[in-house]
């Protein structure tokens, strides 16, 4: 049976996000010498400007030169940018020559991180490089989401999405199992600064979300390398060895859902052996703010050490890196040598449709 | 250094879209002022209806008429600039702005479970205050005048007043089975209720859905590329040349993508070149702006490691071959501007039109 480590990781936001307690992930070089120009969004880096650093210093952190990794796996979405095969420009940040197989989709990193994992199950290569990476500045994000819906008898009401994520907050809030304050103190916990009676003070955007309970928005990249057993000795830190990663879709119309579950979740939890069981950490990809109790419930721990260390979505949400970036944070808990037993959590999809989780563990394979 | 280009651009696409059975036979009925859901093999009504049991997978069999008022599941108030007002505007799906009635779009977005369904349905709940919401309001359609098969066919809920034997309970009650009636004890009028009300099928064939796609963008080329774009308003051709293992690529890149070098050196090129592979374009597509026909080539000049693509002018027919040697025709200098049309074409270099 061949096991996975994670042996790297690096991820770069374009927007201030609180420091990690725990050591930060490696962060890229110093900016690259085609310098960014201050005055333009994402500093007017494209997409490969912007995941070349992030590729090189999650090679370095696993010890790796860019020749060893057999396999890549990549995520972006070309509505961010608005371009037909737009993520080709950002390719040129990957090791290139002679060709790997390269499987990309358009999704969050977290997915081609899942299925990555299974490339090297099934002996496709000994080390894998997992890249995700958004500019969503370059659009109306708001406008580029509104896409996924429904065109039938969802979109043509045009309702914001946080609309819609507002609907399952109200539910969640209505059915007794959580209270506004708990959404301040939420936002309080990954927000540094935020005072949560003042907070509590701030106007809705949609009720009962208010701005601080919506992520914001940046650009970003991301990058694991995850290598089979073999090569896990080549790490400079402790390897991450992924225990079990699963993902589950629900039924799309919100109507025909318990918003106030996550029913995907829970069942990916189960397959996993989650519930009843200890977590030192556990990173969610919550883009809103109630989404970290339903996701947490439906996980079923007995006890989580920490929730979030990274700050979580909320203060800096790459589109389609954030996932990966939870499981990259998940996984640098142990890396750091700091936590034995993790889970990553990556979301697609209004109202947490979509649900991934990555079980990592230290001292396995 | 000069300063990074940034353009506009929008992407705008056309859907026109057939329905399936479950999702024609939704709207058709909103045209005819009925709400219809599907029947699942565990008797559960799924609104809008489904094509395939949600449990089994099994095709649906039974298409049924739900009441078209019912309750509040959960809501929201929206805050903030309206959808296509002039504050914010509107760049989403549909046709134009949903203006809803004389009030415009309604601010509350809510689930509502209508008689007879046992999931809700996402629509506007016209009140004129967030207070006037709550879980378990009582709610009724409020049907649009002219009607095209669409989900604004109900233009939005509205409070109801006179929500008959189901009286309005507070939202910790359980319901009971007196009071959630089967479809068949629902009072309203227009809600006649049991298995395919007897509506005919769509006048007009099967009904289309259009969506119109329209999502503004800024593109930025990067640093890399907008001083090549720039060399280019100067007659020049820069080209980048990896300091790993020598390749030079026109366009630069910000890293070579076969060794990871980088930053590549500026190395100017003279232009000339050698076509590498060339196709005769015959055929209109949208947004062409050239004459019909027109030859696009892959040129590698002199010195580059890699092609690009451009077009090939002044070479009739039989002229443009692989390995033809051509040169740069720029354009007026008034025209001059950072992009590659700043090069009109290639023409084959030495004797014009003549093949070598």
């Amino acid at each position: 049976m061949i096991e996975v480590a994670v042996t790297g990781f690096a991820a770069d936001l374009t927007a201030p996000h609180p420091a990690p307690p725990h050591p930060a992930p490696p962060h890229p070089a110093p900016p690259h010498p085609a310098a960014p120009h201050p005055a333009a969004p994402d500093g007017g880096r494209t997409d490969a400007e912007l995941l070349a650093p992030v590729v090189a210093a999650a090679l370095e952190d696993s010890g790796l030169a860019p020749d060893q990794i057999d396999v890549l796996g990549t995520a972006s979405s070309e509505f961010l940018g608005g371009l037909v095969g737009g993520m080709m420009g950002a390719f040129d940040a990957l090791p290139g020559w002679p060709p790997r197989p390269h499987s990309h989709l358009d999704g969050d990193g977290a997915f081609a991180f899942y299925e990555t994992w299974i490339r090297l199950l099934a002996g496709e290569g000994r080390a894998a490089l997992v890249c995700a990476f958004g500019r969503p500045s370059a659009s109306d994000r708001r406008s580029v989401l509104e896409l996924q819906l429904d065109p039938y008898t969802v979109a043509p009401l045009g309702p914001p999405l946080a609309a819609l994520a507002a609907l399952q907050a109200r539910a969640l809030i209505d059915s007794g199992r959580c209270r506004e304050a708990d959404l301040a103190r939420i936002v309080a916990a990954r927000r540094p600064g935020t005072d949560p009676a003042e907070l509590l003070g701030r106007p809705y955007v949609a009720s009962p979300l208010r701005a601080a309970d919506c992520s914001t928005v940046v650009s970003g990249a991301a990058a694991v390398v995850m290598v089979t057993g073999d090569l896990a000795g080549r790490a400079r830190r402790v390897p991450a060895w992924i225990a079990g990663a699963a993902h589950r879709m629900e039924r799309h119309y919100l109507g025909a859902r318990d918003l106030t579950t996550s029913p995907s979740t829970a069942a990916v939890a189960a397959d996993l052996g989650l519930p009843g069981s200890d977590l030192d950490v556990l990173e969610i990809h919550a883009p809103f703010s109630h989404q970290e109790l339903i996701v947490t419930e439906a996980i079923g721990a007995r006890r989580v050490g920490r929730v979030n260390p990274s700050g979580g979505a909320l203060p800096a949400d790459p589109l389609m890196v954030t996932g990966l970036i939870r499981v990259g944070m998940a996984a640098e808990a142990i890396m750091a040598g700091q936590a034995g037993r993790v889970v990553g959590h990556a979301t697609n999809g209004p109202c947490l449709q979509h649900n991934l989780l990555v079980l990592l563990e230290a001292g396995g394979g | 250094m000069t300063a990074p280009l940034r353009a506009r651009h929008q992407l705008a696409m056309s859907f026109r879209r057939s329905l399936g059975r479950a999702e024609s036979t939704f709207l058709d009925g909103l045209a005819h002022g009925r709400i219809r859901g599907s029947r699942g093999a565990d008797g559960r009504v799924t609104v809008p209806p489904v094509d395939w049991d949600p449990v089994t997978g099994d095709p649906t069999v039974e298409f049924v008429a739900v009441a078209d008022r019912g309750r509040v599941e959960t809501w929201t108030w929206v805050e903030g600039p309206d959808r296509g007002s002039d504050e914010e505007p509107h760049r989403g799906l549909g046709k134009e702005p949903y203006r809803g009635g004389r009030k415009g779009r309604p601010r509350a977005l809510a689930l509502i479970r209508l008689h007879g369904a046992d999931t809700s349905l996402l629509h506007f709940v016209d009140v004129d205050r967030p207070e006037h919401l709550r879980r378990g309001l009582a709610v009724r359609a409020d049907w649009a005048e002219d009607r095209s098969s669409a989900i604004t066919d109900i233009r939005a809920f509205v409070p109801d007043d006179d929500p008959g034997p189901d009286d309005d309970p507070a939202p910790d009650d359980d319901p009971g089975p007196d009071d959630d009636p089967a479809p068949d004890d629902d009072p309203g009028p227009d809600d006649d209720p049991g298995p395919d009300d007897q509506l005919p099928p769509p006048a007009g064939g099967p009904i289309h859905v259009v969506s119109e796609v329209r999502v503004d963008y800024i593109y930025e080329p990067g640093v890399t590329l907008s001083g090549f774009l720039h060399s280019l308003a100067e007659r020049r051709i820069m080209g980048g040349s990896c300091p790993g293992c020598g390749a030079v690529y026109v366009p630069p890149r910000p890293q070579c993508p076969a060794c990871g070098g980088s930053p590549m050196g500026a190395l100017e090129l003279t232009g000339s070149g050698t076509v590498t592979a060339y196709t005769v374009v015959h055929t209109p597509s949208p947004g062409l702006t050239l004459d019909l026909p027109f030859t696009c080539a892959w040129i590698r000049l002199d010195g580059a490691s890699v092609p690009f693509a451009h077009l090939l002018g002044e070479a009739d027919e039989g002229v443009a071959r692989v390995g033809l040697r051509v040169e740069p025709v720029w354009v007026a200098d008034a025209d001059l501007a950072p992009t590659w049309e700043s090069i009109r074409y290639f023409r084959p270099a030495g004797d014009k039109g003549r093949a070598q």
